[in-house]
């Protein structure tokens, strides 16, 4: 019991970010840059738009260990493919409620749009989801542990 | 995960590795320029891209060529006329064998993509179909006036600017008369309507001697030598007044009587002040061309919030469309100034030129590629790609499935974003250097 205890105190959500290469890498990249301080269990992955974010890449996030995965778009109209970060949005929906029926908090799946200049507001994200994982506890649907 | 961490804090995808086994792809395409518009935008792009070695057809659908730019004298130096530049412009445009001039001719119908348009014109004479390899828009704008939004009548003393204007090239005597401007109020969005003003003001005080007074909600005079139009107006003694909401104008005796409030010297000295004059201008309403709707149907672009072409988005330069291969000369959020015109144009073809080069070139097939035996031809990717770059093809020989057909992203129309990879419920397309198989070996080296 007691050695449980300690493993919920220590316990650090593994965050998988999936960034745009074109806002949220770039507000990522600044953040880093000016030396603000976020949750080091995050790991950054580059895509080319936020619409090339796949449910199977959320899936599968969370499943090989992540406790939580975001994904960080352009601005509202303001995607450089037009409707990436729209159809991101929409797909990130449907990843939650597909979580949601096979017994996986959704809110684990965090979207956000931001600009390239605004690592304020990179940090605020990723803080604000280590947050709530570590409320939540471990990611249930872990299949790799 | 955190090993990842310590090192960079990003799993980065290998691109490198995956790049250079990548094919080249032959392509074949038109090198014709279709313009659409034959005002000043129109000319200067026909130009430009004949200049780079492109035929080009000129389409305009009314009688003649020109447009608003007669009309408008902002857009070259105040008290020069715009007239004789655009004869010296058709004059150019004659003497050019690679551009066809087609009056009274509208765009009815575009299908293909970037480099292999077919385009449908309705002419005079009936229709005709063109190949073409780029589309240029350059509609411009249309205005109109509307004093009620000033809570003014429409009376002799109360003028637009653009009438202002074509009286001023005109010659029509205005000595001795005082004139209010006021902008802003309407069409602030625009850069147009201030340098217009302060150009018309220019010509007022050193032609006449006009007493000018511009009210203004803010000034903007973004753009090369605007600034400095603006301090050689203070020097002549032009007045500014900055202006909140509650401005009154009224008529009366053929006078113009403007009543405001003064937000800088207002908490020093309050109290109402009064500027009479002889003539009130303001700015015409400024509006999208009519057949702009239709136009957009058929170029399957998008239109922006106040149904302008060209987009307002910090990442695609407003010379562009949602697809490759149709442009905007002249987007009019911009000053319209004739520098300006020039430089987009120019901008324009050059950018063309680089989109088709040749006749036949290659290519680097680096967009995403459909395994055709996965393909159901169900048209996902067809319906959700931003930029409309898929097309269909058939060829039951090539294409190994029940179908003999596959979706195929075009090379030039293609801007590399990967939603239609996402999309694809089949998983029959992949990105090259972001197959779902690199992403995902990245999550799962992620445990450790």
């Amino acid at each position: 019991m007691a050695g449980q205890v300690a493993r919920l105190e220590t316990f650090q959500p593994e965050i998988v970010a999936f960034c745009c290469e074109n806002s949220g890498y770039l507000a990522a990249q600044m953040a880093i840059e000016a030396k603000l301080s976020y949750p080091q269990t995050v790991t950054l992955v580059k895509l080319p738009c936020s619409g090339r974010v796949d449910a199977l890449f959320l899936l599968k996030a969370l499943e090989n260990g992540a406790d939580g995965v975001m994904v960080l778009a352009c601005q509202k109209e303001n995607c450089k493919f037009l409707k990436g970060n729209v159809r991101a949005e929409q797909r990130i929906e449907a990843t939650r409620k597909t979580l949601q029926r096979i017994g996986i908090q959704p809110e684990r799946v965090a979207f956000c749009h931001l600009a390239a200049n605004m690592g304020h507001k990179f940090v605020e994200e990723v803080r604000g989801l280590y947050g709530k994982l570590t409320e939540l506890g471990p990611n249930p649907g872990k299949v790799r542990k | 995960m955190s090993k990842n961490n310590k090192n960079s804090g990003v799993a980065n995808l290998h691109l490198e590795s995956s790049l250079e086994s990548l094919p080249r792809e032959e392509m074949s395409v038109t090198r014709r320029v279709l313009v659409i518009g034959g005002g000043i935008a129109g000319v200067e792009t026909a130009l430009q891209c004949a200049e780079r070695g492109f035929q080009v057809t000129l389409i305009e659908r009314s009688e003649k060529l020109g447009g608003a730019f007669g009309k408008l004298a902002a857009l070259v130096e105040a008290g020069e006329n715009p007239k004789d530049y655009l004869q010296s412009k058709f004059g150019q445009l004659e003497k050019n064998p690679l551009i066809e001039v087609l009056t009274q001719t509208q765009l009815v119908d575009l299908t293909g993509l970037v480099g292999n348009f077919t385009a449908t014109l309705v002419t005079g004479t009936g229709k005709r179909k063109v190949k073409v390899g780029a589309v240029t828009i350059a509609v411009g704008l249309q205005t109109v006036f509307c004093p009620v939004k000033y809570g003014l009548a429409m009376e002799p003393n109360v003028l637009g600017l653009t009438k202002l204007t074509g009286e001023l090239i005109e010659g029509k005597s205005f000595t001795g008369k005082d004139f209010t401007f006021v902008l802003g109020k309407t069409t602030e969005n625009f850069v147009l309507p201030f340098i217009s003003a302060l150009k018309n003001a220019i010509y007022l005080k050193e032609k006449f001697g006009s007493g000018v007074s511009i009210f203004y909600t803010n000034m903007k005079v973004g753009g090369d030598g605007l600034e400095a139009l603006y301090g050689q107006a203070r020097n002549l003694g032009i007045n500014f007044f900055k202006i909140s909401e509650n401005l009154e104008l009224k008529l009366q005796n053929n006078q113009v009587t403007v009543s405001f409030q003064d937000p800088f010297i207002g908490n020093k000295l309050p109290g109402k002040y009064q500027v009479v004059s002889d003539y009130i201008v303001i700015p015409e309403e400024i509006v999208p061309v009519e057949n702009i709707a239709e136009l957009v149907e058929v170029l399957k672009v998008k239109l922006d919030a106040a149904d302008f072409l060209g987009e307002n988005n910090v990442h695609v330069g407003p010379q562009f469309t949602s697809r490759e291969g149709i442009y905007v000369v002249d987007d009019i959020y911009a000053t319209s100034c004739l520098a300006h015109i020039k430089q987009d144009a120019e901008l324009v073809a050059g950018e063309i030129a680089g989109k088709l080069p040749a006749e036949a070139f290659s290519v680097e097939g680096d967009q995403p590629q459909v395994d055709a035996a996965k393909c159901v031809v169900c048209l996902t990717c067809f319906r959700c790609c931003p930029h409309k770059a898929i097309e269909i093809l058939h060829d039951a020989e090539k294409y190994n499935n029940l179908y003999g057909s596959a979706a195929r992203m075009n090379p030039l129309a293609c801007r590399r974003c990967g939603v239609c990879v996402a999309e694809c419920p089949g998983k029959a397309i992949q990105m090259p250097g972001y197959q779902d198989a690199q992403v995902v070996a990245v999550l799962e080296g992620l445990v450790g």
